[in-house]
């Protein structure tokens, strides 16, 4: 036979014993029977449990899902600073890479040779998005202290212009910029801004 | 109405609301007058009835460090107030064995302060005890929260924000209920269905606690 030891303990109770807030009111009855109650000593047990390992937990879980920005704006001003100077320093590099970028590529050595009346099959092929060295035989043609180069798409469009300079007999200029795939010609002009040739390129 | 005692004389303990034996309950009177009897059996009831509990309060409150000397000293006081007849309600005995808890509980942490103020006195690198946890708390302790990451993340977004003001923050079910337009069947409910799923998860993994189960 057992003692009277009153009914057992509440959930709500437990937890909030577990979590301290339970009033003094309540208090006392509740520990006079937990003292002599196994099952609610037990069931305290897990309710502590529990209740510590959510605050333990719950800290951990709320700053994972709070987006980027917000802790952004919990940074102190220095950080800011900081963050914002860095931002200008990597726009910067960034801005000198694009603009290096050129003549860190790779050029390719195009000789070119003339096509019209022969499109198709005399069309020099160089490769796509490189700089190219274009070099032009002088042998058959007029000797100037100068000439004009340009290049033209398939519709006639100017996408690149030089004026080069004679030496040897021939021209080799570098383009300043790679071209896309597709197919191009490269004028040669006199001083004067008569056509003295073209040639056909085919850019892959 | 609490149990009262004088701040040094168990004597004045006189309780209230008095629970009174059910059909088939047995009587604290019956017990307290064994013990005033001096019958053996009357003590042996007495531990196995309070043991666990007073040993579960003491380390609850102080910690497992001397854990046998002090509910074999609560016992003591509780006997020989009984014997005394210091007792003047034996159906309050469950509040008389509390009240003698707590102040035990009162005493040792009486001692401890001064304990640490002399030390400090004498000697300001005193060497305090080591407050971690035993490498199986650690591990239990875990656990726990390794099952605890598990519920929180099984329930929304909007459930977690729930819990997560009611433990850490401790917002009061009202304040909760208002802020997030929450019925308190809702939030009972949730309460205990992430309280049910942790038990469930844990059942498996979670070691009790042995330091009070002899």
């Amino acid at each position: 036979m057992q003692f009277g030891i009153g009914s057992h303990l509440e959930e709500t109770e437990l937890e909030q014993y577990s979590m301290g807030t339970l009033s003094e009111a309540g208090l006392e009855a509740f520990e006079e029977h937990l003292l002599a109650c196994d099952s609610c000593q037990d069931r305290l047990l897990e309710m502590e449990a529990y209740v510590n390992a959510m605050r333990s937990v719950s800290p951990k879980l709320r700053e994972a899902r709070q987006p980027f920005w917000t802790s952004l704006l919990r940074w102190p001003r220095p950080a800011w600073v900081a963050a914002f100077a860095m931002s200008v320093v990597v726009l910067a590099v960034v801005r000198v890479w694009m603009v290096a970028q050129p003549s860190r590529m790779e050029m390719a050595s195009v000789t070119l040779h003339s096509s019209r009346g022969f499109e198709g099959l005399a069309t020099t092929k160089a490769p796509a998005g490189r700089l190219l060295s274009l070099t032009v035989d002088l042998t058959e043609l007029p000797a100037f202290p100068s000439y004009r180069m340009e290049i033209v798409g398939a519709t006639g469009k100017p996408v690149w212009e030089a004026v080069a300079h004679p030496e040897n007999g021939r021209i080799t200029e570098p383009t300043t910029k790679g071209l896309a795939a597709g197919q191009y010609y490269v004028r040669l002009y006199a001083p004067g801004g008569a056509l003295l040739r073209e040639f056909s390129l085919g850019i892959e | 109405m609490s149990p009262r005692m004088s701040s040094g004389n168990p004597d004045a303990f006189t309780g209230a609301e008095t629970v009174d034996p059910q059909p088939g309950e047995r009587s604290w009177l019956a017990l307290v007058e064994s013990i005033q009897r001096g019958e053996l059996s009357g003590m042996e009831e007495l531990y196995r009835v309070f043991s666990r509990g007073v040993r579960f309060y003491l380390c609850r409150q102080l910690g497992p460090q001397d854990l046998d000397d002090k509910v074999h000293d609560t016992f003591l006081i509780v006997v020989q107030a009984i014997r005394k007849g210091e007792l003047r309600e034996p159906e309050r005995l469950m509040g008389f064995v509390r009240t003698v808890v707590r102040r035990q509980v009162a005493a040792q942490i009486d001692r401890s302060v001064q304990s640490r103020r002399e030390q400090a006195e004498l000697d300001s690198s005193s060497a305090v005890s080591d407050r971690r946890d035993t490498p199986e708390e650690a591990a239990i302790l875990r656990q726990h929260e390794q099952v605890a990451e598990t519920v929180l993340r099984g329930v929304s977004g909007r459930d977690r924000e729930i819990l997560t003001r009611f433990y850490l923050m401790e917002q009061t079910q009202q304040q909760i209920c208002d802020g997030m337009s929450l019925s308190e069947t809702q939030f009972r409910l949730l309460k205990s269905r992430a309280k049910a799923r942790f038990g469930e998860l844990g059942k498996k993994t979670l070691l009790r606690r042995k330091f009070f189960e002899r």
